[in-house]
Formats: C-alpha cells, sequence, structure tokens
C-alpha cells in the first residue's frame, strides 16, 4: 500500500493559494494538464433534467403504489443518479448504499414513534409515552454519528471509501457539554428573576451570550466533530476555523433578515393596493381569495427561499474554505446572493408547477453548488485504502434515518 | 463480444483504461488478463446515461460509458434489461406516472383525508381539543375579537336559550364578542365553546331571537360533527403528504395549511349543521322560521353594503338562497 506523495508540499500554503485564486480564473477543461500545484478544479455536475424527470417521476409513482415501501429504493435511485453525475478530475462518485437498510431504519423509526403514539394517545399510559421520548432523546447523539457514518460509508470516488472515525461518545460529549452550560446560566437566572425581578435585564444579556457566543461556538465545535473526523481512502479531513467567523455569518445572516423583513413589509402596501384594484373590478369570492393566496404564497418563496439559499452558501463557503483533505484545500465561492436567488426562483417555480419543476430546480441548485466547489488539483491518482476495512462487512449496524447534511 | 471500460481496482485511486471481453461464462479484463465468471460479477442496473458499474468478487470496480453497447452485449449472454431502467426511460411510462400521482394526490386529498380526519378527530383526547380550542380563541381575542357591547338582559336572555338547547351540558360555553372586522357571524371551536357576535344578534328581529337560537344550534352541530377538529386534522394531512412530495423543498408545504385553517367550512359541514340544527329546533317545538328570517336580514344587510365587499368575503357562512328555503320548510335538505 502506498501512502500520499504530494509533490512540492511547501507551495501548498495557504497564502499562496488564496493569491492565486484570487488572480486566476479557474478553467474546467484543464483536467489532462500536468499536474500544476497551486491550482484549484471544481466539482462539475453533468446531470440532466429530462433525464432525471422520467427517473423521479416514476419512482414517484412507484412509491405510493407500494404505500411508502419503494421509497428506499427511490431514494438510492435519485441519489445514485445525482452522485454519478458528480464529476472530480473525469471520475464520478459511487454511492452504494443497500436500500434494505434504509428500509430497515424506516421501518424502526415509525415503530419508535408508532409506540409512543400508542402508549400516550390511545392507551393512555402518559408515562410509557414519555419514557419512550426519554430513551429516544438518549439515542439521539448515537442516531446522528450512525446516520454521519452511513452516509460517508455509502460513497465512494474511484471505488475507494469514505469513513467517519468518531465514536459514539464524541457525540454525547458535545451534547452534553453544551447542555450543560445552557443549564449553568439558565437555572440561576430563572431563579434570581424569580427572587429579584428587576433583575430581568439579565434575561437580555443571556440571550446575547446564547445567539453570539454559545451558538458560533456550538456550531464550529459540530463542524469540527464531522470533518475533522471524515477521512476519503487513506486521507483525513481537517478542519479548522475561528469562532468569530461563524458570527460574522451570524451578524450577515441577522443583516440579511431584517433587509427582507423590510421588503415583506413593502410587499404588504402593495398587497393591500392590489385587494383594492381587484375588489373595484370583480365581486367574484373565488377570484379574490386566488388573488390573496397566490400574493401571499409568492412572497412567503420568495423571503423563505431566499434565505435557505443565503445561508447554504454562507455556511457551505465556510465548511469548504477551512477545510483540507490532507494536503489539499478546499474551497467553496459560491456568491450568496445568486444562491438565495436560485432557491427562491425554484421554490417559486416549484410551488407554482405543483412540484412539476422539481427536477429542474434540483438540478440547477446542485449544478450551482458543485461547481462552485473547488480543490487544489493533485495527482488524483495516489490515495490508497489505507484506513479502509475489509469492504462491505455487516458488523457495524448502520441506519439511515436523517438527512444530515454535512457541508462536505 | 468487447467494450471499453474504466478499471478501479478499490486498493488505489488509479484509474486503468480496459477492455472488456464478454462471454456466457464470464467477463474477462483483458489488460489484467483476469477472469469473472458472471456468477461472481454484479452488474447495477443502468440508470440513465451514468457510466455503469460493474463489480467484481475481489471489489474491483470497472465502469462503462457506453450503455447502449454494453445492453446489447449483455442481451446476448442472457441477462434481461433492468425492468426499473425501463420504466425510467420511457416518457410514456412518465406520463402515466404523472397522471397516476395527479389522481392519487387528488383522491388522498379529497376522501383520503376526510376519511382519515374523521377516523383521527374520534380518537383525538379531549385534552389536545382543549388545548387548541383555548388557544385559537386567546389568538382572536388578541387579534379580532372586542368586548360585547350588549345589555345584561339580553345576554341572560340569550343565556337561558344556550341553556335550553345545551340541557345544561357542562361541555359547551357561550362567549360574547363583538367584531367589525369579521361582520355579523358565530363560530364553535372543537371543546365546545361557541362564540357569538354582537352584531349577528343586532340582525336577528324576532322578539323571542329564535333566530339566534337557530344559529347556536347550528354551531352545537358543527360541534357535535367535530367539524372544526377534522378542518385542522385534514390541513396537517395535506401538510404531511405535501410535503412528502416536495421533497427537500418540504418548506413549500407550509403555506396551504395557514390558509386552510382561515378558510370556510366546506358546504358539506354546513349543511349537516343546518340539519343538525333544524332536528334540534324540531325537537324544542321552536320554528326555523325566525332563523330564515335572520338569514335574509344577513343577506339583505350585505346587499345594502354592496361597495363592502372584502368584508362580504370574510363572511364565512355561504348564504344560499337554498338555505334560507330549508329553514322555511320549503325544501328537503337532500340534493
Amino acid at each position: 500500500m502506498r501512502g500520499i506523495d504530494f509533490t512540492n508540499p511547501e507551495l501548498f500554503q495557504e497564502e499562496i493559494a488564496q493569491d492565486i485564486i484570487k488572480n486566476e480564473p479557474v478553467s474546467s477543461n484543464n483536467t489532462n494538464n500536468e499536474n500544476k500545484p497551486n491550482k484549484f478544479i471544481p466539482l462539475e455536475f453533468r446531470g440532466n433534467v429530462k433525464e432525471f424527470f422520467k427517473i423521479w417521476i416514476v419512482n414517484i409513482a412507484l412509491t405510493l403504489l407500494t404505500l411508502g415501501i419503494y421509497s428506499a429504493w427511490a431514494k438510492v435511485r435519485n441519489n445514485r443518479y445525482i452522485y454519478a453525475n458528480t464529476y472530480l478530475k473525469g471520475s464520478n462518485f459511487e454511492y452504494n448504499a443497500d436500500p434494505k437498510r434504509i428500509l430497515l431504519g424506516r421501518a424502526i423509526v415509525v415503530l419508535f414513534y408508532g409506540l409512543f403514539y400508542l402508549a400516550g394517545h390511545v392507551l393512555g399510559m402518559q408515562e410509557l409515552a414519555l419514557a419512550i421520548g426519554a430513551l429516544f432523546l438518549l439515542l439521539l447523539p448515537w442516531l446522528m454519528r450512525q446516520a454521519v457514518a452511513f452516509k460517508l460509508k455509502v460513497t465512494t470516488y474511484r471505488n475507494l471509501q469514505f469513513h467517519y472515525l468518531a465514536q459514539a461518545r464524541a457525540f454525547y460529549f458535545l451534547f452534553i457539554k453544551y447542555i450543560a452550560i445552557v443549564a449553568l446560566t439558565l437555572i440561576p437566572t430563572i431563579f434570581l428573576v424569580k427572587h429579584y425581578p428587576q433583575y430581568i435585564f439579565v434575561f437580555f444579556f443571556l440571550y446575547l451570550f446564547y445567539m453570539f457566543v454559545l451558538a458560533p461556538a456550538a456550531y464550529k465545535d459540530y463542524l469540527s466533530l464531522i470533518i475533522n473526523n471524515s477521512a476519503y481512502a487513506n486521507a483525513k479531513f481537517y478542519f479548522e476555523a475561528q469562532k468569530r467567523k461563524v458570527l460574522q455569518i451570524f451578524l450577515k445572516l441577522i443583516l440579511w433578515s431584517i433587509v427582507l423583513g423590510f421588503l415583506i413589509f413593502m410587499a404588504k402596501f402593495f398587497v393591500m393596493l392590489l385587494l383594492h384594484f381587484v375588489s373595484s373590478i370583480t365581486t367574484n369570492k373565488y377570484v379574490m381569495m386566488g388573488t390573496i393566496y397566490v400574493i401571499v404564497a409568492f412572497v412567503y418563496l420568495i423571503q423563505i427561499g431566499f434565505f435557505k439559499g443565503l445561508s447554504d452558501a454562507y455556511f457551505s463557503n465556510f465548511a469548504r474554505n477551512h477545510t483540507k483533505l490532507e494536503n489539499l484545500q478546499l474551497k467553496g465561492k459560491m456568491e450568496p446572493f445568486k444562491l438565495g436567488f436560485i432557491s427562491a426562483t425554484n421554490a417559486v417555480a416549484i410551488f407554482f408547477s405543483l412540484g412539476l419543476l422539481y427536477p429542474w430546480a434540483k438540478m440547477r441548485y446542485l449544478n450551482y453548488k458543485l461547481s462552485h466547489t473547488f480543490i487544489e488539483d493533485s495527482d488524483f491518482d495516489e490515495f490508497s485504502s489505507h484506513y479502509q476495512e475489509v469492504p462491505n462487512t455487516l458488523g457495524e449496524e448502520t441506519l439511515d434515518f436523517f438527512d444530515i447534511d454535512i457541508g462536505l | 463480444m468487447e467494450v471499453k471500460a474504466i478499471y478501479f481496482d478499490g486498493k488505489s485511486s488509479k484509474a486503468h483504461e480496459v477492455t472488456l471481453l464478454f462471454s456466457k461464462e464470464g467477463i474477462t479484463i483483458k489488460e489484467l488478463e483476469k477472469f469473472f465468471p458472471l456468477s461472481k460479477v454484479k452488474i447495477k442496473s443502468r440508470l440513465g446515461n451514468t457510466p455503469r458499474e460493474i463489480i467484481f468478487s475481489d471489489y474491483s470496480r470497472c465502469k462503462v460509458e457506453n450503455n447502449d453497447a454494453l445492453d446489447e452485449i449483455l442481451q446476448k449472454i442472457g441477462y434481461k434489461t433492468s425492468f426499473i431502467h425501463i420504466l425510467e426511460k420511457s416518457w410514456k411510462v412518465a406520463l402515466f406516472s404523472l397522471i397516476f400521482i395527479a389522481l392519487f394526490t387528488l383522491f388522498s386529498l379529497t376522501f383520503g383525508a376526510d376519511f382519515l380526519a374523521k377516523k383521527i378527530a374520534n380518537h383525538m383526547p379531549s385534552s389536545i381539543t382543549q388545548k387548541i380550542s383555548k388557544e385559537t380563541l386567546s389568538f382572536l381575542d388578541k387579534k379580532l375579537l372586542h368586548k360585547s357591547n350588549l345589555t345584561p338582559l339580553k345576554k341572560q336572555q340569550i343565556e337561558k336559550l344556550f341553556q335550553k338547547l345545551t340541557q345544561n351540558n357542562p361541555k359547551y360555553h357561550l362567549y360574547f364578542r363583538s367584531s367589525p372586522e369579521i361582520g355579523a357571524n358565530a363560530f364553535a371551536l372543537p371543546n365546545g365553546d361557541i362564540v357569538l357576535l354582537d352584531e349577528l344578534v343586532f340582525l336577528d328581529k324576532d322578539k323571542k331571537l329564535r333566530g339566534i337560537e337557530g344559529v347556536l344550534a347550528h354551531e352545537m352541530g358543527h360541534v357535535v360533527y367535530k367539524h372544526g377538529l377534522r378542518n385542522i386534522i385534514k390541513g396537517t394531512i395535506v401538510t404531511a403528504l405535501i410535503g412528502y412530495l416536495s421533497g427537500d423543498f418540504s418548506f413549500v408545504a407550509s403555506i396551504p395549511p395557514t390558509l386552510l385553517i382561515t378558510n370556510s367550512y366546506s358546504r358539506e359541514f354546513e349543511k349537516e349543521a343546518d340539519y343538525f340544527a333544524k332536528a334540534k329546533m324540531n325537537a324544542l317545538h321552536e320554528s326555523t322560521i325566525p332563523l330564515a328570517n335572520l338569514f335574509e336580514n344577513l343577506q339583505k344587510f350585505y346587499h345594502e353594503k354592496e361597495n363592502d365587499k372584502l368584508k362580504a368575503f370574510l363572511s364565512t357562512h355561504p348564504l344560499t338562497k337554498k338555505r334560507i328555503l330549508y329553514f322555511q320548510n320549503k325544501v328537503p335538505n337532500e340534493d
């Protein structure tokens, strides 16, 4: 087994890399050029809307026809299509999940929830329902770890696997740490204010502390837990960032939501004007109801869609720009406004086409995100299956419970 | 029979360009001089035009770009084209799927959701019903409802009618409110709280207020048949279904319910409540003519204020001629 031998490692220093990326536009056609260090190459997405539309709609029909059972197979085919159309340096990714595993995971969740509902609402055994709920909360960190590990494990590139190296206890530690901090600050404050109501302003400071100190720290710790324990073949991912950077994103997003709030306020005026106009030309209830519905939906979709795209761009760029695969720097160069625009128009298109434009929206969104994700160029032939256990072992129980996006 | 492929050994990320030779016995990787019998080979089902993956028993993997050539060869050595790919590649099947999904969704959203909502509403624990109702009332009190301006005498008179109707059943409570925003109306909450607005009381010209009595009986009907609860549950079901169908964009689905809940009862619910009201009034040997008169007054009132269309639009009870005729005992309930 060979290790990694990156040529000229001293040239991979971050400042130089950043200089280059500022000055040189990256072209996607140079994958066959000889290996120049410092060059960044993008991911490339080759998904086709028409092709994906047919796959998507047939799989939904089969899911409905089988009352949901086929959904696991449908998920695998959709993911396979997306992974297989994602290329890095001429090779595509592979999605290898076993639908039966996903079905099992879903069945367990349904069973869990069914028991919870049965105990609480039908049998009236509140204690039992509470116990099931508590058990679920206790298992939650473990479940999250399993979900992350599953997602990585079923992904291969050039037939080499991604892995997740952290144990569940790291997740428990993270959970307990932040729950403890919240409990140790909140409970004394409640106690204090109960006895001395004049200290109610302490809540305000506590709120600022949670919002601007604790939340950024928690987000950073979580990303670190995910990325620093991820590996591709024999290469590890490394994540390093300052909390300050997360805080900056939070502040930007708050600013954006103020701007969006103002726009919504303006939109309300517009709606009132339009309603008066409509009521002057028609008395038909359904026309008026339809107008209101369309306008409300439109404004709401643009607001939420834009904000989702915006924050996705900020957080994705952040994760990529602070992550290395061994020596290779990753880069995210998504423009938040652009991704916000794509996301908002996608939401409107999906809603007003009753979902039919979903494949188009999905391909468009992925295309933008992936083609604005870069990795420092190198000889990608040199990875080897060093960390890799025996492939396809059945030892580890993996369940696909939640779709957690890890920003990679 | 041969086809070009890219080979990855599973040990390193290096790509090898190879030629695969196919026979009825198995696959040979020409350049590597490796042979795998077909039983030791897994050929993944075709997915659009993505490179086809062939996985060998030693976990090495080949990718074939030319799907059509490979399909042709596979057919010759006895493989069948995967059924799912046949479905996925056809525009005809896509169209059928679309029609099927549309019909299925339509059916689920109407009959299916109605049926489920009825079942769930009947098993809803009263603690939840209570909570939903209290929250709704306090929300409305904050936003749209104001203190009632009825004289104590009138309130007493209506209370008495209400007690007669409910036979002092503690489930039901009557609240007096006013709301110029909503206009002449009354509504029921799932737990049996009934809100009566002054604006409606003023329209009842009957001395004994039997029109209001009829309205209260009608609102009781909504409670008895759990119409409000069924509306809310139906909204939830619709959201869940649309949420599932819209996948990643599930936030799109949070729009319908907000509008559904503010929306009025369906005609069918109104008819059921009317039927209940009439039966109740008949049992008490009360005439429903005053209720018909009240409806007529209501219609006239809004007709006079024709320019105020917004208010007419917001009134939830569809005042059709039929309903008036029904309470005048001129048409039966069926139609």
